[in-house]
């Protein structure tokens, strides 16, 4: 499994999409705070635009994240030889998962610590909620991509094809699956009949647990665990469909 | 070696494999023999456990268990199509395989690569020839050394030369690396050429099994080299035996494929 690991970073670590992707929206940045930067600027002025940028953190990076560990492999169907070499199925689905959440840490910390010391350099100096809502910003977006690459996948494995999990990852990215899942459970009947699943979305969950930690300090629990349900459930949905998967060549 | 008794296998409805039994034995080169979609790559699935079998038994190197079977892969080097990445080159797509299958010794990379001929290539895979892709998918296959080879059709899609190369190729492999290789082609011919020992399937069923040896032994022809070819006729003809050609030849794993296949259509 460790050496699965090893040789697929090490695979990505060439392909050059990836590095110029993640590249190019840390020169976004740059351009966004060359373009707002005025002598009027105020920390919170920085705080709510770089805010706004790292909203679309998940989708830009996230792309190249999900194309490089997954569409690649797939194509070239090197996930048939480490299973004719003998890794157990559930092993690669792990390896998979596990390389999802090191490169969306990798670019989450990038991009949170370029977001917080941006200010020390153009000389603004961010309160501690500010402080903390751009370092709640980049796990958020860090978090987003793990979560909604493992639900993703659950359809590359299902259909051996990484288009349909792509298509997946942009509309869960885009909020598109949020707004129709919002709209369903705000429909009166399903509250009267299940209860409020707004407050459960994981977008949901996410938001509140930010401005809970900065107004408390603390963290809900139930919320956590939610959270890493969301993480942990598609992992292993994606484990059973994958079981007895007939592989293609 | 490896050994598929009685197995079966659905895709819903379909009976692919049909009681399917084989046996391969160390040290031979064994074709697997039949026409496109007659199971062969099924077969090669099954072995490699990228597809699950409905009833039978697989054992390699003698295990059956399946946490063993797992750690007996690791000895199966297989080609069963191209499993590369565009982007990179041969040493660099090699070193990927190299990394996953826990292959310390980087040298690896550039004795296979010579093995196949393709140590001086720089261009990325996308690149490559035809002839190109197939002996980077078999130096893949060698990668390590391993003691059982496993190639479906490497001959697909290449010119006479490319194809000459190749059966050169699995012949060294087999006798320099003492490898135990099933190969599997519908071009009979090409087979005949590589094996010494084949498995006819047809169907999802293996027909037969057959030695070389009792290939050649099986045909209902000679062919003798005498001292007076007008002597030996009119012996022939004294003895009331007709001559019906006059130029004799052994019976072919054409002919062989055919025979059974047709036989196995009328039953």
């Amino acid at each position: 499994m460790l050496n699965y690991l090893i040789a697929d970073l090490n695979r990505m670590s060439r392909k050059k999409s990836l590095i110029y992707t993640l590249a190019a929206y840390v020169g976004l940045f740059f351009i966004m705070v060359y373009m707002i930067y005025n002598p009027n600027l105020d920390a919170g002025g920085y705080a709510s635009k770089t805010d706004m940028f790292l909203e679309f953190y998940p989708l830009v990076v996230g792309i190249p994240i999900f194309l490089s560990i997954y569409s690649d492999d797939f194509k070239s169907k090197a996930m048939q030889i480490a299973i004719g070499y003998g890794i157990d199925r559930n092993k690669i689905i792990l390896t998979k998962a596990i390389e999802t959440v090191i490169l969306s840490v990798i670019s989450g910390v990038l991009l949170g610590v370029l977001a917080i010391v941006m200010p020390k350099i153009i000389g603004l100096t961010l309160s501690h909620e500010q402080f903390l809502g751009l370092a709640f910003s980049s796990v958020i977006g860090m978090l987003k991509i793990i979560v909604y690459v493992n639900i993703s996948t659950i359809l590359v494995y299902h259909y051996q094809n990484a288009m349909y999990g792509t298509i997946s990852f942009v509309l869960l990215c885009s909020g598109t699956i949020r707004i129709i899942l919002s709209l369903i459970f705000s429909q009166k009947f399903v509250v009267d009949i299940i209860g409020n699943l707004t407050e459960h979305l994981f977008t949901t969950l996410l938001a509140i647990e930010k401005l809970n930690y900065i107004t408390t300090g603390s963290f809900n629990i139930n919320s956590i665990i939610e959270i890493l349900l969301y993480m942990v459930i598609p992992v292993i949905v994606s484990m059973i469909i994958f079981r007895k998967k007939e592989l293609e060549f | 070696m490896i050994k598929l008794k009685n197995i079966n296998k659905y895709y819903g409805k379909f009976h692919v494999t049909k009681n399917l039994s084989l046996n391969v034995n160390s040290g031979e080169i064994y074709g697997l023999v039949g026409k496109n979609g007659a199971g062969k790559t099924t077969i090669f699935k099954i072995i490699l456990g990228l597809s699950e079998f409905s009833s039978g038994e697989l054992s390699i190197k003698g295990s059956k268990d399946k946490n063993q079977l797992l750690t007996n892969r690791k000895e199966i080097g297989f080609f069963i199509g191209k499993n590369f990445f565009d982007y990179l080159d041969a040493r660099e797509n090699l070193n990927y395989y190299r990394q996953l299958k826990g292959i310390r010794d980087k040298g690896e990379i550039d004795r296979v690569l010579k093995i196949v001929n393709l140590h001086e290539t720089k261009a990325k895979y996308k690149n490559f020839s035809m002839g190109m892709k197939q002996r980077l998918g078999i130096a893949n296959a060698i990668l390590g050394n391993p003691e059982i080879l496993i190639l479906d059709e490497p001959t697909n899609g290449l010119d006479p030369q490319g194809i000459a190369d190749i059966r050169k190729l699995i012949k060294k492999l087999n006798e320099e690396y003492k490898m135990t290789i099933i190969v599997s082609s519908h071009i009979l011919g090409e087979l005949e050429h590589t094996a010494n020992r084949f498995g006819i399937v047809h169907e999802g069923k293996i027909l037969k099994e057959i030695d070389k040896n009792n290939l050649e032994s099986e045909s209902d022809t000679i062919e003798i080299k005498v001292s007076d070819i007008e002597k030996t006729k009119k012996i022939l003809k004294e003895n009331q035996i007709e001559i019906l050609q006059e130029k004799s030849s052994k019976k072919t794993l054409e002919d062989y494929y055919f025979e059974l296949v047709e036989g196995a259509k009328k039953c």
